[in-house]
């Protein structure tokens, strides 16, 4: 799973994907309602949103599988719909399901797949060794895929997208029913494609995912997308503190008085194990923390701190858990 | 086209290791047809194209109209259609009915070309054994055609008479002379209803049309079945217009069709002994005849919403239009309503069609199967490509 990927042409235009005003209804059911946002060359960001949200059908008007009832895709500087072609070859869509023909080895998908995506002769026949390779199916490769495990399954999944070295990448819940093995190869193969240069467009309902692979993120609800930034940015909008947890004996009461009359603090207790403390930003605080407990004759024996995630990002701006 | 040959071929190639294709395409309608043209092959006597014999009995011997019928009668014995033997009274030409000597008579009356010239009600009788509905639907058709004849000679007549002030008697006889004068289309008519192909031909014949209906669904079936993989939603996000893929699939129907026709044919020649004569003119029909039924099958099937749900709508359509288009028993001659009926099947005209080319005469002899076919073709596959096209999305 380590082999490079090569990067892709140079992309001229300087968005990768621009969403502008996306809107989806079945009958009377709004799923997506005008959401608008951009993917720069070699980004990787992440839509995420619990189950439901609308980022399927997100990804699949994206993708040109869908058509949009309004608003606009537009894929290195082209316009996309259902019916524009040449445009649907920046993109490499790979479906949450598993999207295979069971009879056909993974070498005969992977080639006609690549014939769909207009590869042809030796070219095709060096990318499909090359994704092989890559998914770690090369000895795999004559095997009907029927055959396969679900982990080999999602990983030829993924190689099917990745054929024609496309300038964005989609990857709708890709981890989904996986085995933790899988997983972590796939979250691999991603971080792998973003080195590499290739846009990412990453949907997942999992937070540590999202955190680990990707430097922006969307995060959408009821068809809406509520908030955007990186994690940091996200986490002062709605203004989620950091927790310190301090062991510590001895003055308590005291230590508590004067820690909690520092500017950053918010908060300050004492609790069994020792101090609890709310504040903006515990990391330039932490020193200022230990040497006013100090002062107040209290021994630090140990301290732990509690970022917020995206979470309690999520809690904060919707009033529930990501995964209700 | 590149991108629909290779839809096609990634299909085809699914399908020969699915292996169902060889089971509906082949194997089957290979030991249908060997099994029916055993059972029931006596019912065809001999292997050479059946020649219905009937009886005339003619109670108006002399007048000009019953004579008229003898005559027409007697052409058709000429071209090797039906043979005749005359019988004295009604009473003769019954028994030699019932004792099989003849498959059905006609039976004309006392005074039938006088009430013809006077504007009476006049009729034909024909004398038929009941266990024969075949060959009485044959005998009614014949009477119902110069029931026709002369009914279109009667008012050539009348036109005579209105311009040259003619009696009654030389307005029918002018007018029959005018309808004599035409005799090869009043033979074209009843020529189709008249032949047949022997036991194993009809059989496979019956066969290939029977199971080529489960075939055809093919491209269909495979569209609904992309869509329950998913892998339509891969094809439709690959640069590759929806409307390709619709006419991959299609062609994907056409090519199977004709593909498991021609192999049939060629077995069962070898196999069974079916007799499949002018070879361009007969490939020509199973052309038609799988854009009809594809066309058909895709109407039909293309309501559904699963594969599944598609399957058994098209076994439905296969076994109602095999048995009404006369791919089984042949169906009574076009007259009756379950005959008139069966002429919305593409089977019907296919089997016609053969029966058409057992006598001889080539494409010519085909032209109507092929027109009806090709219409079929074309109107049933334009609605379902249109309705298809709702299939189209994730």
């Amino acid at each position: 799973m380590n082999t490079p990927v090569t990067a892709p042409a140079p992309n001229r235009s300087p968005l990768v994907l621009q969403v502008e005003g996306l809107r989806k209804s079945y009958g009377e059911i709004q799923a997506v309602k005008g959401i608008s946002f951009e993917i720069a060359p070699g980004e990787n960001y992440g839509l995420l949103g619990p189950n439901g949200a609308g980022k399927t059908t997100t990804i699949q008007m994206i993708a040109g599988v869908l058509a949009a009832d309004g608003g606009r895709v537009t894929v290195c500087g082209e316009e996309l719909t259902t019916v524009t072609t040449s445009v649907k070859s920046h993109i490499g869509w790979v479906p949450q399901e598993v999207a295979l023909y069971d009879r056909l080895s993974a070498r005969e998908n992977l080639a006609f797949f690549g014939r769909m995506q207009g590869l042809s002769g030796k070219e095709l026949t060096k990318r499909v060794e090359e994704v092989l390779h890559l998914t770690a199916l090369s000895d795999r490769a004559g095997d009907k895929t029927i055959k396969f495990s679900g982990g080999m399954r999602r990983r030829l999944n993924i190689g099917i997208g990745l054929l024609h070295q496309p300038d964005l990448l989609i990857l709708d819940e890709p981890t989904v029913g996986v085995d933790v093995q899988s997983r972590a190869s796939i979250l691999d193969q991603v971080e792998e494609m973003t080195r590499h240069g290739m846009a990412v467009l990453y949907t997942t309902h999992y937070i540590e995912e999202v955190e680990r692979l990707c430097r922006r993120v969307g995060i959408i609800d009821h068809g809406e997308l509520i908030a955007e930034g990186t994690k940091t940015e996200l986490v002062k909008m709605v203004g989620e503190r950091d927790r310190v947890l301090v062991n510590a004996v001895g003055n308590l009461s005291e230590g508590v008085n004067r820690v909690g009359r520092l500017e950053g603090v918010h908060q300050a207790g004492v609790t069994t194990e020792g101090v609890e403390l709310l504040v903006d930003d515990a990391t330039p605080l932490l020193p200022r923390i230990f040497e006013t407990l100090t002062r107040s004759e209290v021994s630090v024996t140990g301290v732990h701190v509690e970022e917020p995630d995206l979470e309690a990002v999520f809690l904060h701006l919707t009033g529930r858990a990501l995964r209700d | 086209m590149r991108d629909i040959a290779w839809i096609v071929l990634k299909d085809l190639r699914q399908q020969v290791r699915d292996r169902t294709i060889f089971i509906f395409g082949l194997i089957a309608p290979l030991a249908i047809a060997a099994a029916l043209s055993l059972a029931f092959g006596s019912f065809f006597q001999t292997d050479e194209a059946v020649v219905f014999e009937f009886g005339i009995s003619n109670a108006d011997a002399g007048g000009p109209i019953s004579e008229a019928f003898s005559v027409a009668m007697a052409e058709l014995e000429t071209e090797g259609l039906v043979g005749i033997t005359f019988h004295r009274d009604r009473f003769s030409l019954e028994r030699a009915v019932e004792e099989n000597e003849v498959d059905a008579g006609f039976f004309i009356p006392d005074g039938f070309s006088q009430a013809i010239v006077e504007g009476s009600e006049a009729e034909v009788i024909v004398v038929a054994n009941p266990d024969g509905p075949v060959v009485a639907g044959v005998a009614t058709s014949i009477a119902k055609q110069f029931a026709l004849e002369v009914a279109s000679a009667s008012a050539a007549g009348a036109t005579l008479a209105i311009l040259g002030g003619l009696t009654p008697e030389q307005m029918v006889q002018a007018g029959l002379a005018a309808s004599q004068a035409n005799p090869p289309a009043r033979i074209a008519s009843l020529e189709a209803e008249i032949r047949q192909l022997d036991a194993p031909t009809f059989y496979s014949a019956g066969a290939a049309m029977f199971f080529m209906v489960f075939v055809v669904g093919t491209g269909l079936l495979s569209l609904l079945e992309e869509r329950r993989l998913h892998t339509l939603a891969r094809l439709l996000a690959s640069p590759i217009s929806p409307g390709r893929i619709l006419a991959a699939k299609f062609l994907l129907s056409f090519t199977v069709g004709t593909g498991s026709v021609g192999l049939f044919m060629l077995f069962s020649r070898f196999l069974l002994g079916a007799d499949w004569v002018d070879l361009p003119a007969t490939a020509l029909l199973v052309v038609a005849a799988v854009g009809a039924s594809a066309g058909i099958v895709s109407l039909v099937a293309g309501w559904a919403r699963t594969a599944e749900q598609a399957q058994n709508f098209q076994s439905v359509v296969a076994v109602a239009m095999g048995i009404l288009g006369g791919t089984f028993f042949p169906v009574a001659g076009g007259d009756t309503f379950l005959g008139t009926l069966s002429l919305a099947t593409p089977h019907a005209w296919f089997m016609r069609g053969l029966g058409d080319l057992s006598g001889g005469g080539g494409l010519g002899v085909v032209a109507l199967p092929l027109v009806v076919l090709t219409g079929m073709a074309v109107l049933t596959l334009t609605i379902s490509v249109l309705g298809a096209r709702r299939n189209m999305r994730p």
